[in-house]
């Protein structure tokens, strides 16, 4: 065969259907699809919509504890 | 959402039993699928075995196919939103997929594409370019469809070493019908030419 050659052909090997069926595995599929799609670290509570909620909540603690000692 | 799932339990039984109206079936499979993956599985069972099929014959092994095709697969799941219906079947966008994804795997692993033939492929080859060539001319096919370019060399891999119809291979080329016969029958014309150059002339 000529050895620069950039394309092979060769003889095909039969392979029935059972044996196809048999590498079927739709929830591997949907389990790749998933964590493809999903991300499997979320993000922190803080960073999300509770952001706000957990900044009022610091915020409200700092003043009574400023209250609490000078106050 | 009830209605939905109704009509994919009983979707899921009919794939094995095709009717012939199946095209519109499988239109609404898409949309389906398009609203939740789950429903994607109708489709993945329509067409696992031909796109295994059409993955082995370039790859030649069970377990590199079944990992390829379910890259396939995950790639049309993905990607199932940008797929619009315009004349063109799914399982021709799963095949152009299917190109790409071998592509890229012969690319990553430095491999040589490759592609399988059975003598039926190596007598439609031959009625092709040249009537009267022994079947068992394997290494000089290859070298011929070496000296091809990429597009030309999928076109013959699709017309005659997968055996589909100028439809189909216009389908999956994204082209017309009639526009894929042109390309062929010019991509025949060419390997003609060069097995007259490279080997008749010469003596072979």
């Amino acid at each position: 065969m000529n050895q620069e050659n950039k394309y092979h052909i060769h003889k095909e090997e039969p392979i029935s259907d059972e044996e196809i069926r048999a590498t079927k595995d739709f929830k591997k599929l949907t389990y790749e699809y998933q964590k493809m799609t999903k991300p499997l670290v979320k993000t922190p509570l803080y960073k999300r919509h509770y952001r706000k909620i957990l900044m009022t909540i610091i915020l409200i603690a700092i003043v009574i504890w400023l209250i609490i000692e000078f106050g | 959402m009830y209605l939905l799932h109704q009509f994919y339990i009983h979707s899921l039984k009919a794939t094995r039993n095709l009717q012939p109206d199946e095209h519109k079936q499988e239109i609404e499979w898409i949309k389906a699928a398009k609203q939740h993956p789950k429903y994607f599985e109708l489709l993945y069972n329509k067409y696992y075995i031909q796109i295994f099929r059409f993955v082995y014959k370039r790859l030649a092994d069970k377990s590199i196919s079944a990992d390829v095709c379910s890259d396939v697969f995950l790639k049309a799941m993905v990607n199932i939103q940008s797929y619009e219906y315009k004349g063109f079947t799914f399982g021709s966008w799963l095949t152009r997929i299917a190109i790409n994804e071998v592509n890229q795997y012969f690319r990553a692993k430095g491999k040589v594409p490759s592609i399988s033939i059975d003598e039926y492929g190596q007598t439609q080859f031959w009625k092709e370019v040249h009537e009267g060539m022994s079947k068992e001319e394997y290494i000089l096919i290859s070298n011929l469809m070496h000296s091809l370019k990429e597009d030309e060399k999928e076109i013959v891999e699709l017309r005659i070493f997968d055996d589909k119809a100028f439809k189909e291979v216009g389908e999956i080329l994204q082209i017309t019908e009639n526009n894929a016969k042109v390309k062929f029958y010019r991509v025949i014309d060419k390997l003609k030419k060069l097995y007259l150059e490279k080997y008749h002339e010469s003596g072979k």
